[in-house]
């Protein structure tokens, strides 16, 4: 038998089979429990990503709704998100991949170049001249760019108490979300105390480390660098701060002191912007921080 | 800013209609937030270090509490405690039961300010009585373990006061004027008193009895089915008329949607009905027959025992009063502890209109509040925005600002309470804008309604957050 032929019959069976099932209605109960609950408005589209959409009840007939609900809003993990058959649900499968898309933007896109002018901050460029030198040198992403150098020393305030700046690491939405609220109550709160702070900028394509560069650059005697987290499929948009009393390079990752998960659903940017006031405050006049820092 | 963990001693009283009590308790607080985040400041602990005996409520008539014997019950359990004013952080006295035995309920309460040390004496309102209770049974963390909906039955000599929870969360409370001392006979049978609710009780069951009259067993049993009634009545998804009927007055219906699967009891009668009191005429009053007659309404319910039953609101308002407030939370002086401030809650569109800059409602509802309190201070109380942006958050401190200068004078302290996390910025940016010598003090995480009172107690961890105690006073100004 020849291949034409093979393929021909094998063809002609998958029709007469799609035929019988189309024709005969009711299709085979699938696998039993997993079944998506029936009664759907096709005609609205979820938003998958939505925390909304994240605690709905997913498990048809489930044994206490109550404890399952309970244990989704622990967590944002996908536990209990029901099945079909030995498989995930399609919905559960497309918010995986919504949830990992978005993760993946927040990597690869760069932050909107207007949002940064709208905030006053000029740009920087470390050492990596695109994203994927960016993600695959670390070592250069350490260092910065000769322009870069020539900024700090030139155009910037020189040796001020607290330097503050922001960088996108590895998450462009994390500083779009939440850098334009919490920039100005830190800026604000620090001036307001009489503090020295140094000129605000942003540095593209940049790692924690870098700020011991900038640091070694203005002479700051605290550096606090506001950047964006690796985003996970949790959520993509969350900004840290990372702040290191005498930076220099070379100076070990436990000396720096970090506020991490400032994002909508985890602390708010304005009620972190006020923390960081306090805190930074702090490590000035104690001249220290990370572990030898006690919280 | 905050050390690992601190330690406040809490000191609880109930005095009952029928039984006084009193427990102290150290409420641990630490902070569970990993060392990379923001700290979350929390009660962790709450454990039960001494327990008084349960006194018989001192009287000197029907209606009137005799301050100087409940003065003296205080003392004498001090003492046994090992504890002084001194050592008391914080802590709840609650006056319950049968609002007629209220009467001069405000009098004890400040002659037992002596004792309180820098505590706070309050009372509750019979709706978070029934909490409180619920709350210091177990039936909420019963709730939360099993996730499931559990409702605390407490009751006691004049009320029952009942609690619904599910998965931890509260879903409703409420209290009817029934309880073991509606009805109380001698040592022939013969009915000394009854209250006016039982009046009311038995004209609607149709019950005829009379003082000097002798009892059956019949009668007594009939008394206490229509106690029994009138509770699980309350348990109904529209409560029941019999339930409404008896409802205290300044209590509201229960409206729970969530079907009850899991019931307790705690007061007074539970211990009768855990222990299957044979002897219905044993203490003089209703309750052995009430914890008879439970037995035939908890049919279509789970029983479950609780962690406490007689003591289940001394517990309560030793453990569960005392909240402790978020972590970022802003204050210009430590004057604190603060006691009995009067909050007013502003309405949501006051709230709303705010964060546009406009304060002039709020000015206007403010003033109308402290007009009818005849007050010139008042906290102000806010729901917050779970996500507040920068300019929301200059416009809302520009609006406080300008209320502020309107209404209060310039030398009472700015006392604002959030619910949502957004204290500490609030508070930096309206110190920034205000006078240097005002004082400003700004928490949240803390939920306020109209006409509550709170109480902030002296601060922990460090001056990172302070214990708070809400409550609602039940006596008019």
């Amino acid at each position: 038998m020849d291949e034409e032929k093979l393929i021909e019959m094998i063809s002609a069976a998958v029709v007469r089979v799609l035929k019988e099932e189309s024709q005969g209605g009711a299709p085979q109960e699938s696998a039993g429990a997993g079944a998506e609950p029936a009664a759907e408005d096709l005609t609205v589209l979820t938003d998958l990503t939505s925390p909304e959409y994240k605690q709905k009840l997913t498990v048809p007939d489930a044994e206490n709704d109550l404890a399952l609900r309970a244990m989704k809003g622990a967590t944002t993990a996908r536990v209990g998100i029901g099945r079909a058959g030995l498989r995930q649900t399609t919905k559960a499968m497309l918010a995986f991949r919504a949830d990992f898309a978005m993760a993946k933007d927040a990597v690869m896109k760069p932050v909107d170049e207007a949002f940064l002018r709208k905030l006053g901050l000029p740009t920087l460029l470390t050492k990596c001249s695109d994203i994927n030198v960016h993600l695959t040198r670390p070592d250069l992403g350490r260092q910065l760019s000769e322009e870069a150098l020539r900024f700090l020393h030139e155009e910037c305030i020189q040796h001020p108490q607290i330097q503050i700046y922001v960088s996108d690491g590895l998450s462009n939405s994390a500083i779009e979300h939440n850098a334009a609220d919490l920039l100005p109550v830190l800026m604000d709160g620090l001036k307001e105390q009489g503090v020295k702070t140094g000129t605000p900028f942003f540095v593209k394509y940049g790692r924690v480390p870098t700020m011991d560069a900038v640091s070694e650059a203005v002479g700051a005697e605290v550096t606090c660098v506001l950047i964006g987290e690796r985003p996970g499929l949790a959520a993509a948009d969350s900004m840290s701060a990372y702040i290191t009393y005498g930076a220099h390079t070379g100076i070990p990752e436990s000396s720096r002191t970090v506020v991490s998960n400032i994002h909508k659903n985890g602390i708010q940017p304005v009620e972190a912007g006020a923390y960081l006031v306090d805190l930074l405050l702090r490590i000035l006049s104690e001249k220290k921080s990370g572990v030898d820092l006690k919280l | 800013m905050s050390t690992e963990k601190s330690e406040i001693l809490s000191v609880g009283i109930d005095i009952g209609t029928t039984t006084t009590s009193m427990i102290v308790s150290r409420l641990g607080i630490a902070n569970t937030a990993a060392s990379y985040m923001v700290p979350d400041i929390s009660i962790t602990a709450r454990k039960i270090v001494y327990r008084s005996e349960v006194y018989r409520t001192p009287l000197d008539n029907r209606s009137r509490l005799d301050g100087d014997r409940i003065r003296e019950i205080i003392r004498a359990e001090y003492g046994r405690a090992g504890i002084t004013p001194s050592d008391v952080d914080t802590g709840a006295v609650i006056i319950t039961g049968e609002s007629a035995r209220k009467e001069n309920a405000r009098v004890i309460l400040e002659s037992l300010s002596s004792f309180a040390g820098d505590f706070v004496v309050s009372t509750a309102g019979p709706d978070l009585e029934s909490i409180i209770a619920g709350r210091g049974a177990g039936t909420e963390d019963f709730s939360s373990r099993y996730s499931c909906t559990a409702a605390n039955l407490d009751i006691g000599g004049g009320t029952a006061n009942i609690a619904v929870f599910s998965c931890g969360r509260l879903l409703g409370q409420t209290c009817l004027d029934v309880g073991g001392r509606l009805l109380e006979y001698d040592s022939e049978h013969r009915i000394t008193y009854m209250s006016t609710s039982f009046a009311v009780l038995a004209r609607e069951t149709g019950i005829k009895l009379q003082i000097g009259q002798i009892l059956t067993q019949e009668q007594l049993l009939a008394a206490a089915q229509a106690v029994a009634a009138a509770i699980f009545d309350a348990l109904r998804p529209e409560s029941g008329h019999l339930a409404r009927t008896m409802l205290t007055a300044s209590s509201h219906p229960l409206a729970v949607s969530e079907p009850i699967r899991y019931v307790s009891f705690s007061g007074g009668v539970a211990d009768c009905y855990y222990r299957c009191e044979q002897d219905l005429f044993r203490y003089g009053d209703l309750g052995p027959a009430i914890a008879h007659c439970l037995h035939e309404q908890t049919a279509g319910f789970e029983v479950i025992r609780p962690r406490e039953t007689i003591r289940a609101t001394v517990v309560g308002a030793g453990t569960y009063m005392t909240e402790v407030s978020g972590s970022t939370i802003s204050y210009s002086e430590d004057i604190f502890p603060i006691r009995n401030l009067h909050v007013f809650a502003l309405s949501g569109q006051a709230e709303q209109a705010m964060y546009q800059g406009d304060a002039q409602q709020a000015v206007r509802e403010l003033n109308w509040f402290l007009d009818q309190s005849a007050a010139d201070n008042a906290g102000i109380g806010l729901q917050g925005k779970k996500q507040l942006g920068y300019h929301e958050l200059c416009c809302l401190a520009q609006a406080v600002l300008e209320m502020d200068g309107s209404v209060f004078a310039p030398s009472k302290p700015l006392i604002i309470i959030c619910e949502n996390d957004m204290a500490k910025a609030l508070g930096q940016v309206i110190r920034r804008k205000i006078r240097r010598d005002k004082c400003v003090i700004c928490l949240d995480r803390i939920r306020v309604r109209s006409g509550d009172y709170v109480d902030i107690g002296k601060t922990v961890m460090d001056g990172a957050a302070v214990p708070v105690v809400v409550k609602t006073l039940i006596f008019g100004a």
